[in-house]
Formats: structure tokens, C-alpha cells, sequence
């Protein structure tokens, strides 16, 4: 983009901004910029400050300091419709498209244009949309059903909504996600043809391999803070990781003493919806890694050992008896417990205290004669809130008040308290900052030290290879794999996880669905 | 969206003193509130702070204050109920036309109250195992319920009732009817089990987060079922009192209770969300309706215009709690 950098302003301008939460320094004195017609990628692992960034920008949050340039001017965004009116326009990784109604009401929703009553002039309607697709090059009925489309459709009425504005700049999070390679690949193309018309377009992923080819420029975020902006031409994906993870892979020392002769639960070619055939051993203290990319299974697992899911095949074995659970209630009673990767969706009462949220689990054991004893369960919680140093000003703070880190702690007191047999943990520290992920890690060590069996499903390499005893990768439901920690490394298991040939998968992050 | 941080909310400054922590605590509130309608009430007119006046506020606060017992709990849970007034007329018919097909009054009385808890398990069976939506599955049953009341007595009001029923609701137990006495028990009991008991703790959990408790270990099912049992026994036994006093079965009675029963829930701290509300409160809540709604006609007021401002203190107390929670955690 040679051309371009003769302009004395970038199109967008980030200038120092931070941007704190009580606790937590989402951005630290970050600068970006963006070009006309400039496609620049945004990546790091969760919790780096990618979305943080995306929500300044779009002006859902605000910075505390730094400021915000268009055009060499300095604006503050006010909120999402300003930004909009500024032409900044944002593609959210959540579809926020009304699925009942058609293609062209979405995209000119709450802007349709009206005859002389005042009544939606439809023929124009649809007219206005079919040209708007036509000129993005995508092939969709305006008059079709949003509900009816394929996710790629829909994901480009999303950004046909945002384009039907006097766009300048295009906020991409996560555009890729929920997309297969091909419809990925009709995306980028028509991002392509969008820069041709000199649009600033900003992407937001922890993929670095697939937007690598698209980008003119990548910055990589860590822990708030910009490790480095690098023009596509002049790196590679390799090095863009090793920024990303910002360190080597190292081994934590927890994994001797394991006592292999008992075996706690045994899985026999179970299968289910999204999982077929797949067979493994747990013994008491062992840490179970489960890798695998979105839609390997490797939820389904989670869920089928903690009866969330029926099994349509196989057999599962606790203390070599058959196991057959009828849902989740009947496993919490022999004994496993399960943390589920959507913290505040089923992990946390929200609106509960800290306390309420630890003894959720243990009601009926601080309780006598169908009482709850309050004082045993401030006790319990105290403890928990001390011995996990879950930072509040006491056991009375809702869990809504509290950081993500925080947070999983919380839900990570309440099994502790129940002391499982079992614990199936399904993506722990997904969105926390490094400093409890790495409490929440050690807890989970010291709970395997302890005799508990850990089924440790993670998207987060690091994560596996510092807990795991052993990584059982999936694939397409099945096992495709099992490495012990001197075969820990990223390529060998994305190698499995992905099917390919080791350089189609380099520097591919690994990502969670 | 999973960056750290968009949990976070400032917590209420000066939640900590005293004065913060009691003015959040609505009980404390409408009581405050109650005491000062009271108090304009009295400079107003010499006929409302009297005992007749009051005990006339009892006597006809008892079936409300004893469904509202029940759809709270209904509400903590999540849920919605919006068969009670229903099941409280057809209780009400069916305990009379028991009585005069001859049953005696403690099988006729049993049996409507099985029958109200039937049309609560009915409720239950269709939002937990069928997953009907609460609105949709108890709007049918209520006028299922209430077809069947009129359906039954072709309309008219079952009279001739056996002279004893009429000690539960116009007989005198110090000073006042024993339903009255029953009601401020059934509310003392049910306020001390929401707050110690472990089975109405868990209905706090699954109306906060269902899926968190499920995931925690808490029978999700049977405890949003044991709600809508407990307000269908509560209602049935509302109609039961109802006929006792006016010693008739009205197939009409309880119209729109429903809908007042949730407001008084709602004033009293009950969230439509779920997982927050206390009996107390509630009670406090039906207690200030009514008397607001004695008031009006002490002073005149139109019977039209009691609707006008019951909805009018509706809105603004759920509006208050909105701003104050809001005040307290700005985004």
C-alpha cells in the first residue's frame, strides 16, 4: 500500500489509549493505525485486549486515557451509533441479524425506505438490497428468510447491513468463526474488494494463519499491551505466535507420583451426538488433557461424562462398575463434578453473593433437618475465599462485581468444596487475565496432587501442556491420538487435531468454538 | 466477547453503612411507606385508623395474601403463575358443590384442595417436562380452571352451604376469624422457610441461573414443580376461605387476581427474572394495595380509579428499583 502512505493522516488513529477494570488492565498505552484501503489484522490469545479494542473503537466503552484520531482529527466516540455516524461500523462475532424477517429488512432495518403514508415502500426495498448485494458480489434473495441462509450468508447480510451506511471503517471480531474454509474464502474475497474501494478494514482473531494471507498488517496484543505491528510481507505466522504466547513452552514439575495400577473411570468406545467410539482410562490424580479444535467433540466428551448428553454407544466404567448416568444430578452423586466452559452463562449465579455461589453445590451438607445453617456456610466460603485468595471485600460481594478471574474461582471453590472423584473442567481459564489463570492452574494441580482425577479440556495449548499427564487429541469425534509430555508440542498436536501435513497447520492458533 | 473486565460493575458506593444497607431492604421500605399513607390517611379522614377498619382490611386481604404467598415463590423460581385467581373460584365451587352433593366439609375441603394442587402439578409437568412456556401453559390452565368453575355452576354462585363452614371465615378467634390467623401464619412460616429452608433456598438458585444449578447439583424440575404445587394448594385454599366467609362458591371470583397478585410480588422486591423476592415483602406488597384500595373508597374515590393507581404504584416502584440499581452499577 505504497501509494497510500503519502497521506499525512491515517485514516484511524489510536494513540496511547488504556483502558482499565477494576483489577484488570485491559489496554496499556496501545497505538494502532489504520490506512485507507488497508486491511489490518488484530490478533492474541483471549484475554490480550483484542475486544477491549474493538469496543473503544465501535465506542462501547471508552478510554481512560489516549485518543482516538479520523482523519488527523481527534474524536471521542460517544457511543455504537456514533461511531456509526461517523462511519465506523462494526461486525459483531454474535450475529445480531432477526432471523424471522427478510434479507432486505434486515439490512435497511429501522431505515426502510417509505412511501407517502409512511408505509414501508417494499418494491424499493427489495430493489435497494438486491443492488447493495450485488455490488459486495454476493448471491442472496433479498426476499429470503435471514432463518433460511447458510451462516456465511448471513454473515455477509451482516456486513451488507454495515455496508448499506457511508462506511469508512469495517470492525471485523471474529469473522471466521462460525464459517467453513469455503465460506471463509468468499469472505476474504469480498473484504478484498472492499479495500479496492479504499475502506480501512480491521480484523480481530486469534488466527493468525488464516488472516495472514489477507492482511497488509498485523499487530499482536499481549496482556493489554501492542508487542508489535509488522507488515505481513515482513513476517511469518511462526513468529507472529511465539509474539502472541509471548514465551516458550514450559513444563511444570507436578506430574511424578502418579499412581497408574487403579483405574477411577474407564470409557469403552462411548459414542453420542458428535462423538464416536471414543476409549480411555483416568486414574485417581491424573490430569486427562482433551485437545481437539471446535467441533472435534471435545465438549460433547465434557458433557457426556457428566450425563448432560446420553450415550448411544459404548459403555462408561466407574471403580470398574458400569456407569450410566441420567443426568447431571446423578453424577454429582457418584462423585464427578463438571465446570462448564461458559462461566456467566451456566457457571455463576450473577447476582448472587460470592457465599451463595460456593455452598450452591454443598446445600444439603451444611443443612440439618432441612435448614440451611448459615454459619457453617460463611464458614465454608470464608475458607474457600481465603485459601483460593479470591479477591473481594468479603463473602457477601455479588459474583457480578467480581473479574473473570475472580469469578472462576468462585466456581472452582464450589466443586472444591463437593471434593470430587472426577472433575471434568471444560476450558477454565477461557477470557481470564495471566495472573489467575495461573492460580486457577496451580488449583488444579494441587486438586490432581490431592487424588481428585482431572479430564482437563482445553482450548488453549499452553494450558494443556502444563497440567496434562497425558493429551488425548480429537478429531471429528473420534481419538486421534494420545502424546505423553515428551511429545507435547504445538505442531504435533495441531498436526492430529487439524488431519493435515505439518505446514498447513504451522502457526495455526489453536481456537475454541 | 470474553475479555476480562466487561464483568465489572462499580459496587454501590455506601453500601457498607447502615443507613445504605436498610434502605435497600424493601420490606423496610414499604413499611416505611404503609406507616406513612397511614399517617396522611389520618389527618384526612377520623375513619380509617380504626380497629373495625382495620380488621375489614384483614378479613378481605386473605386470599390475595395467601396467593400471593404462592406466586411469589413461583416468581423467585423463574416461573409465572397465572392460573391462582382461576383455581381459586374453582376451588371455592368445587369445596360447595362437594358440600351439597353430600360429602362432609373435611372431605369436600380436601378434595378442592387436591384439586388446586393437581392443577399447580399439571402446570408444572407442562413447563418442566414439555417446556411450554410458564405464561402460555398457566394462561391455558386458567381458563381451563375457570371454564370449568362456570361450566359447572352454569354461572351462578353455589349458596346453601352447610352453617358450619362458615367458622373459618366469619367465626371469631380472638377477636378476629381464624382464616385471618391462618393467613399471617401460612405467611410467617412460608417467610422463615424462603429464608432457612434448604428446599426454598434451591428455588433461588433456579430462578437465578438454571442452568448453573442444574450444572450444580440442584433438581431443577422438581423444584420449579414444587412451586407451582405449593401456589395451586395455596390458591385452592384462598378459594376455600373465600367461600367460608361468603358462605358461596363464586365461579367469578379472584377475576384479575392474577395480575394484582404479581404486582404486590413485584412491589414487595419479587423480580420477573427470577431469583429475588421474599415472602415478607410481598405480603407488605398486598398489604399496601389493599390498603390503598380501602382508602379510595373511605374517601369516595371512584372503584374505577383503584386500578388507576394501583398501576400507577406499580410502575413507579418498579421504576425506582430500576434507577437505584442502575445508580448503584453504572456500566
Amino acid at each position: 500500500m505504497a501509494d497510500l502512505s503519502d497521506r499525512a493522516f491515517p485514516l484511524l488513529e489510536v494513540r496511547d489509549v488504556t483502558k482499565t477494570f477494576p483489577g484488570v488492565t485491559a489496554l496499556s498505552h496501545v497505538n494502532f493505525t489504520l490506512n485507507p484501503g488497508e486491511i489490518h489484522a488484530v490478533v492474541g490469545e483471549n484475554g490480550a485486549g483484542k475486544s477491549t479494542l474493538m469496543m473503544i473503537l465501535s465506542g462501547v466503552y471508552q478510554p481512560d486515557s489516549g485518543e482516538i484520531l479520523l482523519d488527523g482529527q481527534p474524536v471521542r466516540i460517544m457511543n455504537p451509533s456514533h461511531a456509526q455516524s461517523l462511519g465506523i461500523t462494526t461486525v459483531y462475532q454474535e450475529l445480531s441479524l432477526v432471523p424471522g424477517i427478510s434479507v432486505a429488512e434486515n439490512v435497511f432495518l429501522n431505515r426502510a425506505p417509505t412511501g407517502p403514508l409512511g408505509l414501508i415502500d417494499w418494491q424499493t426495498l427489495q430493489e435497494a438490497t438486491r443492488r447493495l448485494l450485488e455490488s459486495l458480489g454476493m448471491d442472496v434473495d433479498p426476499s429470503a428468510l435471514v432463518k433460511d441462509l447458510l451462516p456465511s450468508q448471513q454473515q455477509m447480510v451482516e456486513i451488507a447491513k454495515a455496508f448499506s451506511l457511508h462506511v469508512r471503517v469495517v470492525l471485523l471480531d471474529e469473522p471466521t468463526s462460525s464459517l467453513s474454509r469455503d465460506e471463509v474464502d468468499r469472505l476474504f474475497t469480498l473484504l478484498r474488494a472492499l479495500r479496492q474501494r479504499g475502506i480501512g478494514i480491521v480484523i480481530i482473531t486469534h488466527r493468525v494463519a488464516e488472516v495472514f494471507d489477507l492482511a497488509d498488517r498485523i499487530t499482536v496484543l499481549r496482556d493489554g499491551r501492542v508487542v508489535g505491528t509488522w507488515r505481513a510481507v515482513e513476517t511469518n505466522p511462526d513468529h507472529l505466535v511465539v509474539s502472541m504466547v509471548g514465551r516458550e513452552v514450559k513444563e511444570a514439575g507436578h506430574r511424578t507420583g502418579l499412581k497408574l495400577e487403579s483405574v477411577v473411570m474407564e470409557a469403552r468406545k462411548i459414542s453420542t451426538p458428535g462423538l464416536s467410539e471414543v476409549s480411555f482410562t483416568l486414574h485417581p490424580g491424573e490430569i486427562l488433557g482433551v485437545a481437539g479444535l471446535g467441533g472435534s467433540g471435545r465438549n460433547e466428551l465434557g458433557r457426556v461424562l457428566f450425563g448432560l448428553q446420553r450415550l448411544t454407544g459404548g459403555e462408561l466404567r466407574m471403580d470398574g462398575q458400569p456407569l450410566k448416568l441420567t443426568g447431571p444430578l446423578d453424577a454429582i452423586k457418584r462423585g464427578i463434578g463438571y465446570i462448564p466452559p461458559d462461566r456467566k452463562t451456566s457457571g455463576l449465579f450473577m447476582r448472587m453473593a460470592i457465599r451463595d455461589n460456593i455452598v450452591a453445590g454443598s446445600l444439603g451438607a451444611i443443612s440439618r433437618w432441612g435448614l440451611v445453617r448459615n454459619e457453617l456456610g460463611d464458614r465454608l466460603s470464608e475458607h474457600y475465599r481465603t485459601q483460593l485468595s479470591i479477591r473481594s471485600r468479603s463473602i457477601f460481594q455479588p459474583v457480578s462485581t467480581l473479574s473473570g478471574g475472580t469469578q472462576q474461582k468462585v466456581v472452582v471453590a464450589r466443586w472444591l468444596a463437593k471434593r470430587p472423584r472426577v472433575l471434568i473442567v471444560d476450558d477454565p481459564t477461557i477470557g481470564i487475565d495471566t495472573g489467575a489463570k495461573a492460580e486457577i492452574h496451580q488449583l488444579l494441580a494441587d486438586l490432581s496432587a490431592r487424588g481428585t482425577a482431572i479430564v482437563l479440556i482445553s482450548s488453549e495449548l499452553l494450558e494443556l501442556f502444563t497440567l496434562s499427564h497425558r493429551i488425548m487429541v480429537l478429531r471429528g469425534g473420534r481419538v486421534v491420538g494420545q502424546l505423553t509430555p515428551v511429545e507435547f508440542s504445538d505442531e504435533r498436536v495441531m498436526v492430529l487435531a487439524a488431519g493435515g501435513s505439518a505446514t498447513g497447520t504451522q502457526g495455526m492458533v489453536y481456537e475454541h468454538d | 466477547m470474553t475479555e476480562p473486565g466487561n464483568e465489572h460493575k462499580t459496587f454501590m458506593p455506601g453500601a457498607g453503612t447502615w443507613l445504605g444497607r436498610i434502605l435497600r431492604v424493601r420490606e423496610f421500605l414499604i413499611t416505611l411507606v404503609i406507616i406513612l399513607s397511614g399517617v396522611v390517611m389520618r389527618l384526612v379522614t377520623p375513619y380509617f385508623l380504626t380497629a373495625s377498619n382495620f380488621l375489614a382490611i384483614l378479613i378481605g386481604l386473605v386470599p390475595s395474601g395467601l396467593i400471593v404467598i404462592g406466586e411469589t415463590m413461583v416468581l423467585v423460581g423463574g416461573g409465572l403463575d397465572l392460573s391462582v385467581g382461576a383455581v381459586m373460584a374453582l376451588s371455592g365451587t368445587l369445596a360447595g358443590l362437594f358440600m351439597l352433593s353430600g360429602l362432609g366439609i373435611a372431605l369436600s375441603v380436601l378434595l378442592a384442595l387436591i384439586i388446586g394442587g393437581l392443577i399447580g402439578l399439571l402446570n408444572g409437568l407442562l413447563i418442566t417436562k414439555i417446556h411450554v412456556n410458564a405464561l402460555i401453559a398457566t394462561l391455558g390452565t386458567m381458563t381451563i380452571a375457570r371454564g370449568v368453575a362456570l361450566v359447572l355452576t352454569e354461572g351462578f354462585t353455589v349458596t346453601n352451604l352447610p352453617g358450619a363452614f362458615s367458622y373459618v371465615g366469619q367465626g371469631s378467634l380472638l377477636g378476629m376469624p381464624p382464616m385471618v390467623w391462618l393467613m399471617i401464619l401460612v405467611i410467617i412460616v412460608a417467610d422463615i422457610a424462603m429464608r432457612h429452608t434448604t428446599f426454598c433456598r434451591e428455588i433461588y438458585y433456579v430462578g437465578g441461573n438454571e442452568r448453573a444449578a442444574l450444572l450444580s447439583g440442584i433438581p431443577v424440575d422438581r423444584v420449579k414443580m414444587s412451586t407451582y404445587v405449593i401456589s395451586g394448594l395455596l390458591s385452592a385454599s384462598a378459594g376455600i376461605m373465600l367461600a367460608s366467609r361468603l358462605m358461596a362458591g363464586t365461579p367469578t371470583a379472584g377475576n384479575g387476581m392474577e395480575l394484582s397478585a404479581i404486582a404486590a410480588a413485584v412491589i414487595g422486591g419479587a423480580s420477573l427474572v427470577g431469583g429475588e423476592g421474599t415472602i415478607l415483602g410481598a405480603a407488605l406488597g398486598t398489604f399496601f394495595l389493599a390498603i390503598i384500595s380501602n382508602a379510595s373508597i373511605i374517601l369516595g374515590i371512584s372503584i374505577y380509579w383503584q386500578g388507576v393507581v394501583t398501576g400507577i404504584i406499580l410502575v413507579l416502584t418498579v421504576a425506582a428499583d430500576m434507577f437505584i440499581r442502575q445508580r448503584s452499577s453504572p456500566r
